[in-house]
């Protein structure tokens, strides 16, 4: 058997086993645990996949930062809060979750859809490498909407900053 | 040459003149920031150099209008360009140096006409913005280079030829608009209102992007030209294409608040500081209908019949949700809101003809509605300032005998927003009407002539409130002679207009034709 097979085979297992471990463990620690696990695990297929950077991606990202923000609010939460309820919510998700995993199914297996043909051939990709690509593409023809990413992650901030100080209160005498 | 440098090596440099406007409101927004941090005795200061900056803005606009006016009348370019017998050809290569950073970024007369009217709302808005803050103990520098920020937002927005700059536009106006909904900040109401439209927008943008994935999914390009190519070649029930169109229709519904998209309406124009409301209810309205027609046109042409039944349906609801729960508000501010959602009704029910004609009609009264929005909700925030105004339907009461020429105003904004002649509201209702009659669509031009007699309801009531009753309360206004002039230019624009709208008229003719020739290009 190839070894990416059983790199594949035991990725997917793992991801879809702690996936299962995040919806049903009643204690919130493990929750989340076991969704670093998951995203862990997704980002090894990623790999797999030869998509490298969507893999370091997927790690740095999706596994660092934002399951730190979930540690974070958990450790503010009183611990009561965090205790699992009655599924009454499971009702409804049974049907919705089943229309996404229909959509996927049907992208997966149909390929519905046209891939991109842009100025990178698969044999320029195998000669220079996903990130230098996408970071070519990203710096020329896509950077203006990189650099107003910039912005909006500074607007985005200064609202933060200016909603969330403790309100002090403004003297007019001061100001004027 | 590597192979990288190979890749790049005909990417050139971007024309960055065309970019003047926004380059001068960044710098602007960056000045206003750092005099926010470190200036002293600073609040006329930043007053401004927002203003400063937004003229400067608007004048580079005007110049960049004139280039390409030039352009297209220069005789020698036209006789050239005739003799040739390449018409079209020659005349798209000389603008090919209005599209900018490696195509995608596009100048055009459309995207600049509503930068023109996006940055004169602004002005508007920000002339009042202080005096109402100070009255309200709620003055803080942000709001200044957040409102630039969000302009800045909608510029990108306008000439946008690409879905990828259209939604880093659209994030970056309402994330600065989130922020300034909140900004009234010892206010309950401010804070819940921020809230909501932070999760309803933060979801419609969701919406949009996943509506982007899917149509990248479907033609593999983002720009609107690529897609169309694509959408020209390839069968139209393209799983992609359905769910694409579907759900970017429902997210643009979401941020222009058509119903069934708009829960959050209410309460963030109610929420939000009044200029802010305005700012809201102009400037930002208009930039999501000109994107919403750029899309449907410049993108989704061949599918014109499916959209614009959808945007039928949507204009209808909005027409008669908006106008029902207007008639039974008793607060002035929340009455604009629901009536906000009426005007999105009547505005994009021009896009159910979708035809020049169509077309025109929507720019022309998405331009006009500037006038009208600002008009009437820098009213209220002129009058907010005062003690014991709530902005309840009986503070109205008697105006006309304490402020005659105050009273007047307001009865010129809100027969303009009824649609009675001489106002400019029925030139801009009347055009819609006959663009919807021209393409056969008799249903929605007769909801629209019922909806808007079911609006008097509520707009009459102010003015009657104005003009038959003796004064309820003793409040004293003293409003000063600057003020008075600003809301009296807006007032006379909105009457010289509906008497003589043949230039504003013109000018949506040629744009919505200019927007159709590049279908063929």
């Amino acid at each position: 058997m190839d070894l990416s097979v059983i790199a594949f085979w035991s990725f997917s297992t793992l991801a879809v086993l702690s996936a299962i471990g995040v919806v049903f463990f009643k204690n919130i620690i493990y929750s989340v645990l076991s969704l670093i696990s998951t995203l862990i695990m997704v980002s090894g297929l990623f790999f797999t996949l030869g998509a490298e950077l969507v893999g370091a991606l997927q790690i740095l990202i999706y596994a660092v930062a934002i399951v730190v923000f979930y540690v974070l609010v958990i450790s503010t939460v009183p611990e009561y809060k965090g205790k699992a309820i009655d599924p009454k919510y499971m009702l409804l998700s049974l049907p919705v979750g089943f229309l996404l995993f229909l959509e996927l199914a049907y992208v997966s297996v149909y390929g519905a859809w046209a891939s991109n043909t842009g100025i990178f051939k698969p044999e320029v990709l195998n000669e220079i490498g996903n990130v230098k690509a996408v970071s070519t593409i990203l710096f020329t023809k896509f950077l203006f909407p990189f650099e107003v990413a910039s912005l909006i992650l500074l607007v985005a901030m200064i609202g933060a900053i200016i909603l969330g100080r403790k309100e002090q209160v403004m003297d007019e005498e001061e100001v004027k | 040459m590597s192979i990288i440098q190979q890749l790049v090596s005909g990417i050139g440099v971007p024309n960055f003149y065309v970019l003047i406007p926004e380059i001068i409101i960044l710098i602007t927004a960056f000045v206003v920031f750092f005099i926010e941090l470190f200036g002293k005795n600073k609040r006329s200061l930043i007053t401004w150099t927002t203003v400063a900056g937004l003229s400067l803005s608007l004048i580079f606009t005007f110049v960049i209008v004139l280039g390409i006016l030039n352009l297209i009348t220069n005789p020698q370019i036209l006789a050239h360009a005739k003799e040739s017998g390449f018409y079209s050809f020659i005349i798209s290569n000389f603008f090919e140096q209005y599209m900018t950073l490696f195509g995608l970024y596009s100048v055009d007369i459309f995207s600049l006409v509503f930068k023109v009217f996006i940055l004169v709302g602004t002005l508007f808005v920000i002339f009042h913005l202080r005096s109402y803050a100070e009255s309200k103990k709620t003055y803080y520098g942000e709001y200044y280079y957040l409102i630039l920020f969000a302009v800045l937002g909608m510029m990108i927005m306008v000439s946008s030829p690409n879905l990828i700059t259209f939604y880093i536009g659209l994030e970056l106006m309402s994330i600065a608009v989130y922020i300034l909904i909140g900004m009234y900040r010892k206010n309950y109401l401010s804070k819940e209102a921020a809230f909501k439209y932070l999760i309803i927008g933060g979801t419609g943008t969701a919406i949009i992007s996943y509506a982007i994935a899917l149509i990248y999914g479907f033609s593999g390009k983002f720009a609107f030209g690529d897609i169309l190519k694509t959408l020209f070649y390839s069968d139209q029930t393209n799983v992609g294409l359905i769910g694409g169109l579907i759900l970017l229709i429902l997210g643009l519904a979401l941020k222009a608040s058509a119903v069934p998209m708009h829960f959050w309406t209410p309460d963030a124009y109610e929420g939000a500081p009044t200029p802010i409301t305005a700012f809201m209810a102009a400037p930002v309205k208009i930039a999501t209908y000109a994107v919403i027609l750029k899309i449907m046109v410049e993108a989704f042409p061949f599918v014109s019949e499916q959209w614009s039944l959808a945007w039928a349906i949507l204009a209808a609801l909005s027409m008669v949700v908006g106008n029902a729960v207007a008639l039974v508000q008793k607060n002035v501010k929340r009455m604009l809101a629901y009536s906000s959602i009426a005007h999105t009704g009547y505005i994009v029910a021009a896009l159910a003809a979708p035809t020049t004609v169509g077309f025109a009609a929507l720019i022309f009264y998405s331009l006009i509605y500037v006038f009208m929005a600002v008009g009437a909700l820098m009213f209220l925030s002129l009058f907010e300032r005062f003690e014991g105004w709530t902005n309840h339907i009986d503070d109205f009461k008697g105006l006309a005998r304490k402020n005659p020429w105050m009273a007047f105003v307001m009865g010129a904004f809100m027969f303009s927003m009824l649609g009675i002649p001489p106002t400019v509201g029925f030139m801009g209702k009347l055009f819609v009407f006959l663009a919807l009659i021209g393409s056969d669509i008799w249903w929605l031009a007769v909801l629209l002539v019922i909806m808007s007699i079911v609006s008097a309801g509520y707009y009459l009531k102010v003015v009657s409130n104005m003009y038959f009753y003796d004064p309820a309360k003793p409040i004293s206004f003293n409003i000063s002679l600057p003020e008075k002039l600003s809301m009296g230019i807006l007032a006379i624009i909105v009457i010289i207009l509906g008497i003589y709208p043949t230039w504003f008229f013109k000018v949506s003719t040629n744009l919505s034709s200019i927007l159709i020739s590049t279908i063929g290009g």
